[in-house]
């Protein structure tokens, strides 16, 4: 992309986020995004950081309405504008690293908040005329499609009456994965572990699944306190070098960092 | 992506190399859905789904001649699956959404994803000094324009746009290289 086609994409993104285009515009925008995946990941990014910019200025504007507050219920107007640029400096202070500060003295701010049900494993798309789509991976679909609705608990319903079928191991390692991450988005770790664990503790998983399921591990191990067993499985996780290696170095990385600072 | 190879894998029942080209393009046309008619994500993973169904005939019998042609109608088969599912399932439903054709302004909005703002947060630690101090503007002046943006740091507005897009496209590359391989 040279710099005329660099200005022209911002420009076009700029005004898609902004809302001030017309749906065939848009469209068209979409078209260049299945051209050129990366188009539409840039944009994504550009969505998210904007996001982030709005959250951290909602983030100040609360900040400054409460040392307003304070002065006018502690001495009325003459320390205002002290407090006011008190507040300043302390947003600018703070800065971009704002929502972070506050999370030193716990390292479980270093798990993940929660699962995107995307990364849930489901069936493919497209089969060949003779390969039907069995009824298990139609109710595992339906599971999932619970799980992308938010709603978790029926899903979990849902994926645990499954294990009671007759299944593939294939199957039933995807179950056991998928009632991991949902039991992680419902806070309910040790539920969580023990379904991750089977993941893990599956004699024939494939790599991949074994590097995802030990990625989820560490972040439960994380939730639940326990650093030291968070380290160990982000590391074994590590070595497989897959998918989530660089997730799981930056885990170990950041979580090493903590241990050092809090010896421990 | 290079469409002319989805086609001949579709041509020549070569399901596998299909179904790869497939999953490349999948999670954008879904997004598509999510954004742009307020899809769920199983309504959109289930109208993608169909979509295809709809399309691949369409390309066995040559009737879609052109890339563009091809994604364009690739657009508009989805829109329309997703409004048969809702047609399907609930009359209500389907009038409702039917009405959101209109473009909202909110529609990109809904792609957010808490994850995503997670992992990028951490990236913005890790980006070069002087989009940082871009960067680090913008935190600070969520409501500065380019104009005002290019004032600041004396440079022209187009330099802003450019500068911004590095900034995107450092930030995506950490968001993937935290993501992917």
């Amino acid at each position: 992309m040279n710099n005329t086609e660099t200005i022209e994409f911002s420009k076009r993104i700029d005004s898609y986020i902004r809302g001030r285009l017309k749906q065939s515009e848009i469209d068209k925008i979409w078209i260049d995004f299945l051209k050129n995946p990366i188009h539409y990941e840039w944009f994504e990014t550009e969505l998210h950081l904007r996001s982030l910019i709005e959250k951290a200025d909602k983030g100040k504007k609360a900040l400054v309405a409460l040392s307003v507050e304070s002065s006018q219920t502690k001495s009325k107007s003459k320390f205002k504008n002290l407090i006011l640029a008190a507040a300043g400096v302390l947003i600018l202070a703070i800065g971009l690293w704002f929502t972070l500060l506050n999370k030193t003295q716990n390292a479980s701010h270093l798990a993940l908040t929660f699962i995107d049900p995307m990364e849930m494993a489901g069936t493919g798309i497209i089969r060949s005329e003779d390969q039907a789509l069995s009824e298990i991976d139609i109710e595992i679909n339906r599971a999932l499609a619970l799980a992308y609705s938010r709603d978790y608990e029926d899903s979990i319903d849902r994926f645990s009456m499954l294990l009671n079928r007759d299944l593939t191991i294939s199957r039933k390692v995807r179950i056991e994965l998928n009632l991991g991450i949902l039991y992680y988005n419902m806070s309910e770790y040790e539920s969580a572990e023990r379904y991750l664990q089977t993941v893990i503790e599956t004699e024939t998983v494939s790599a991949a699944i074994e590097e995802q399921a030990r990625w989820y591990m560490a972040n439960v191990y994380l939730k639940m306190g326990d650093m030291n067993e968070s380290l160990r499985t982000a590391k074994m996780g590590d070595q497989i070098g897959g998918r989530y290696h660089f997730l799981l170095s930056d885990l170990i990385t950041n979580l090493e960092n903590w241990m050092e600072q809090h010896n421990q | 992506m290079d469409y002319s190879e989805l086609v001949e894998a579709i041509n020549e029942k070569d399901m596998k190399k299909a179904n790869m080209l497939c999953a490349r393009i999948i999670p954008i046309l879904k997004k598509y859905l999510i954004s742009t008619v307020g899809a769920t994500p199983e309504n959109a993973e289930d109208a993608v789904q169909k979509m295809f169904e709809y399309v691949i005939p369409k390309i066995q019998n040559n009737e879609i001649q052109s890339p563009s042609g091809l994604l364009s109608y690739m657009l508009t088969s989805a829109r329309h699956s997703y409004y048969k599912i809702l047609r399907e399932y609930d009359l209500m439903d389907y009038e409702m959404i039917n009405e959101q054709l209109v473009n909202e302004p909110d529609q990109p909005w809904r792609l957010l994803g808490e994850d995503k703002e997670s992992i990028l947060l951490r990236c913005l630690n890790q980006l070069k000094s002087q989009y940082r101090k871009l960067v680090q503007f913008m935190f600070d002046h969520p409501n500065a324009d380019t104009e005002d943006i290019a004032e600041y740091f004396d440079i022209s507005v187009n330099n802003v746009w450019i500068r911004k897009h590095r900034v995107i496209q450092q930030l995506n590359e950490c968001v993937r290289a935290k993501y992917d391989k």
